[in-house]
């Protein structure tokens, strides 16, 4: 017997590898906590803890341009695959210090959200995405044999490394956490939604 | 006159357990008994705190309270409004949580059961009220944030429903409906009963 199986309806996730992130990196690093000393009131929104910023922040500060080309710039390189170009809606820093984290939330308003990790000591916590059918096929998955559910990404949860210089794009309604910030060092990724208005 | 019409609701039950001040201090001195016997948190959903396994009600030493539950949960699902002349329900999973200070539940649902529940065995002030999220918080989110505060109260059209954890009351909701457990803030444990329900068709 012949037997086919198909995935249907995927969701698609983007990471990309930005160019030279290593010649911005000092730069970026210090102009996002000199901006912090200046606004250090945070946003509460999906962060436990830490700092985030206003998300509207980079539209009146002329010094963060360089920054906001480099990382515009990828994310179209990245999304290549649209035949359309997306625009930037909002975009936020944060900061997740140790025992920090971002509770389970999607991204409304929005198309493609992703995040441009800045700063990524080891064990700063790692973005986890949840299943659209976790529970509508729990069991269909939960059954799943390992090799299959391996093979085909057919599982309740999937989880992406935050690599300082990467970058994720992702569907804005697919729900998704960050893990705590078990390192003893700041965590830093710049968070963006994007839309085609 | 417009008419306005709230569709397809999520229903929630707060019951007032029968016979709670019977059991109450057995139950917490079991939750620590098992917390002792097993140390590691089973962490489906806690962080810092402990949480047993979903089989730790199969164990005879739970019988008596397994009682207890299911007759207070049969009493909430009859104020649910379900006819158990028609059907019969089982407990397919029950997990003991210790929210010790500074512990906190993510959000999650609870997939495989068909209403799914909690109740309350001690419960200081301050010890992180249950937060249950709404399911259409993405597709509505432009008309939550623009709602008059007063319809958004009334109507229950907001992003969030919190309910504070009660001593001796049970509390039934849809298993699909998201939800987590606020830090707990006060200087002791919070100690609850989760549970999960099927029903025969």
């Amino acid at each position: 017997m012949n037997v086919e199986r198909y995935c249907l309806f995927p969701s698609i996730a983007t990471y990309a590898y930005c160019d030279n992130y290593s010649e911005i990196k000092d730069d970026l690093i210090n102009w996002i906590y000199s901006y912090q000393k200046k606004n250090p009131e945070t946003e509460n929104k999906s962060n436990q803890g830490g700092w985030q910023s206003s998300d509207l922040f980079y539209r009146n500060e002329k010094s963060f341009s360089r920054f906001y080309n480099y990382i515009e710039s990828s994310i179209h390189s990245a999304l290549s695959h649209h035949t359309v170009k997306f625009r930037m809606n909002n975009m936020w820093i944060n900061i997740n210090r140790k025992n920090d984290h971002n509770a389970a939330h999607q991204h409304p308003h929005s198309h493609v959200s992703g995040v441009f990790w800045v700063k990524t000591p080891e064990n700063c916590g790692n973005i986890v995405f949840e299943s659209p059918h976790y529970f509508d096929q729990y069991i269909n998955i939960f059954t799943l044999n390992s090799d299959f559910s391996n093979n085909t990404n057919c599982s309740f949860n999937y989880t992406f490394y935050a690599r300082e210089g990467n970058m994720l794009l992702f569907p804005s309604p697919l729900r998704h956490w960050v893990q705590e910030n078990t390192s003893d060092e700041d965590r830093i990724s710049i968070s963006f939604n994007l839309d085609n208005f | 006159m417009d008419k306005k019409y709230l569709l397809f609701p999520q229903k929630l039950i707060v019951h007032d357990c029968e016979d709670f001040e019977i059991y109450q201090e057995k139950l917490i001195k079991h939750c620590y008994m098992v917390r002792d016997e097993e140390p590691n948190s089973w962490d489906y959903t806690m962080r810092h705190g402990w949480q047993s396994s979903t089989s730790e009600f199969r164990a005879p030493r739970f019988n008596p309270f397994l009682e207890f539950i299911t007759k207070n949960i049969r009493q909430s699902i009859v104020s649910y409004g379900i006819d158990l002349s028609k059907t019969n329900f089982c407990i397919n999973a029950i997990v003991l949580n210790i929210n010790q200070p500074g512990s906190y539940q993510i959000s999650h649902i609870h997939p495989s059961a068909h209403l799914s529940g909690v109740m309350w065995a001690k419960t200081p002030k301050n010890c992180g009220n249950i937060g249950f999220q709404n399911q259409n918080c993405f597709s509505l989110s432009s008309i939550m944030i623009n709602l008059l505060p007063d319809i958004q109260a009334i109507e229950k059209i907001q992003p969030y429903f919190y309910v504070e954890p009660q001593e001796g009351k049970m509390l039934l909701f849809p298993p699909e409906l998201r939800h987590h457990v606020e830090t707990n803030l006060s200087g002791e444990d919070r100690i609850s009963i989760g549970f999960n329900i099927l029903f025969d068709h």
